[in-house]
């Protein structure tokens, strides 16, 4: 499983590197304008959006074919994709913590950690098994149309809770995580479930 | 009964468009099997079922003596594709501690002195080698995880003759302990001339012939006369006929008592490539 994850991160490492200019450039244009929680969150999701790419790598190369005889279970196979992706997600909620937590402060980090980790779960929970299932081509069509609804509903909360000034206490944003990260772990473990179950199905 | 490394019993698969039928073979320890047929005829199906990346309709496929090929018996499987399945961006370093994280046995001693034997720089990416580089890096990656078996689909192909006759070495080297054994297919048919023990030939998803290749090369013989003496020769030496528009010609599968029974008529040695074009005849 650990050379799974290690192929995921090689194969990306040249993505990784261009990617890292624009979130500078995004940092320093939503710092500018005193929002860094909207660029921190916008990070953070673009972020797990690039590893759309490795279901592409994935039918591109081959690779799928090849890791299917690799001595891994099916569900190590879908274990290290979701780790990948988890891995990815704490890398970008730690950066993107510490850049709204200097520019932002601390409730501000608390918002957007609640809706970061919110939208990386979902996109997580929901991308992986589509990819598996229809490939990255369609399956980027269909995300984007199941990501807006909950982008939506996000973004209005997040905007209306700015708008009354009604930022989170300390003891609401913890009761707030608790009941996210709950939900979060229920959808990833659902999505693995079916993700499993999708790629034991496949044939080549 | 011989040792077999890889049993395949009645092996069935439909698609659409195409269908595997009925395919059986044995490969035994410390020996190469060669897998032909034209295009499209069921060779990679048959590995893909073999390697169970595709489940069979029915049939059986048994590895290192015991049915199906689990996880565990995919550590000791050597697989190479006619394509290298690896982004195209990574260097051949990267692939050494992707696969040290697959495989409980990898080797990277072995890979490192394969890379060194076979010249594979580390300074490359991938897509800057050539279709030769990337074959031995396929083998290499292959070889060195202390595979018992190595299934490999068209290794060969579009590869110039001096790195062919490199890869055949290292097949022959791979198997001279007794335990190891090699399936691979090829459309170079000479390639398996000099190296196979065995030869099955699929046509058109059914298995057409599986044979000791030495019993081909020096047993079967291709007869060649007019059409009625070719229709007068007794059937239990004739495995095919095929009329052309100015002569005939049998497939003979004992080409020396052929020709105590029938002096008269000449017989030829046959190949490979010969043996397909007259098993697949419907002249």
């Amino acid at each position: 499983m650990k050379g799974l994850i290690l192929n995921d991160f090689l194969s990306m490492r040249k993505l990784l590197k261009s990617i890292l200019f624009v979130f500078f450039a995004f940092a320093a244009i939503w710092g500018f304008m005193d929002q860094p929680e909207t660029g921190a969150i916008i990070i953070c999701v673009m972020g797990i959006s690039y590893l759309f790419n490795l279901f592409t790598y994935d039918e591109y190369y081959h690779w799928d074919q090849y890791r299917s005889i690799l001595p891994v279970s099916h569900k190590q196979i879908v274990l290290a994709r979701y780790a990948a992706f988890g891995i990815t997600s704490l890398i970008l909620l730690g950066i993107s913590s510490i850049y709204t937590l200097i520019l932002g402060g601390a409730a501000r980090c608390g918002l957007m950690l609640l809706v970061s980790l919110c939208m990386q779960g979902y996109t997580t929970a929901v991308i992986i098994p589509i990819a598996y299932k229809f490939g990255m081509q369609k399956g980027r069509m269909l995300y984007l149309l199941t990501m807006l609804i909950p982008f939506g509903v996000m973004m209005g909360v997040t905007i209306a809770l700015s708008e009354a000034g009604m930022l989170p206490t300390g003891g609401m944003l913890a009761l707030m995580l608790a009941a996210l990260i709950v939900l979060i772990v229920l959808m990833v473990m659902v999505s693995i479930h079916i993700s499993i179950k999708i790629v034991s199905r496949k044939s080549f | 009964m011989e040792d077999m490394i890889l049993t395949v019993n009645h092996l069935c698969k439909s698609y659409p468009q195409f269908s595997l039928s009925d395919v059986s073979f044995s490969l035994p320890k410390g020996a190469i099997m060669g897998l032909i047929g034209e295009n499209g005829a069921g060779k990679s199906t048959t590995m893909k079922l073999i390697l169970g990346m595709t489940s069979p309709d029915s049939g059986s496929i048994s590895v290192f003596g015991h049915a199906g090929c689990s996880a565990k018996d995919r550590e000791d499987i050597g697989v190479v594709f006619d394509e290298l399945p690896f982004a195209q961006t990574l260097f051949v370093s990267h692939l050494g501690r992707i696969m040290k994280g697959s495989y409980q046995n990898w080797d990277q001693k072995q890979y490192e002195e394969y890379l060194q034997k076979f010249a594979l720089p580390d300074k490359k990416e991938l897509k800057d080698f050539s279709r030769g580089m990337k074959m031995k890096l396929s083998l290499a990656v292959a070889l060195s995880h202390n595979a018992k078996l190595l299934i490999l689909d068209e290794p060969t192909s579009g590869l110039d003759p001096v790195v062919r006759a490199e890869i055949l070495d290292i097949f022959l080297d791979f198997i001279s302990d007794g335990e190891h054994s090699v399936l691979v297919s090829s459309h170079i048919t000479s390639d398996l001339e000099k190296v196979a023990d065995y030869i099955t030939f699929i046509h058109q998803g059914k298995l057409m012939l599986c044979e000791n290749k030495d019993n081909i090369i020096y047993g079967y013989g291709i007869a060649k006369a007019d059409k009625a003496t070719i229709d007068a020769i007794d059937s239990q030496f004739v495995l095919k006929k095929k009329h052309g528009k100015y002569d005939s010609e049998a497939l003979v599968s004992d080409r020396a008592a052929f020709s105590r029974q029938y002096p008269e008529i000449l017989v030829d040695p046959i190949n490979l490539d010969e043996l397909m074009l007259m098993l697949c005849s419907d002249k």
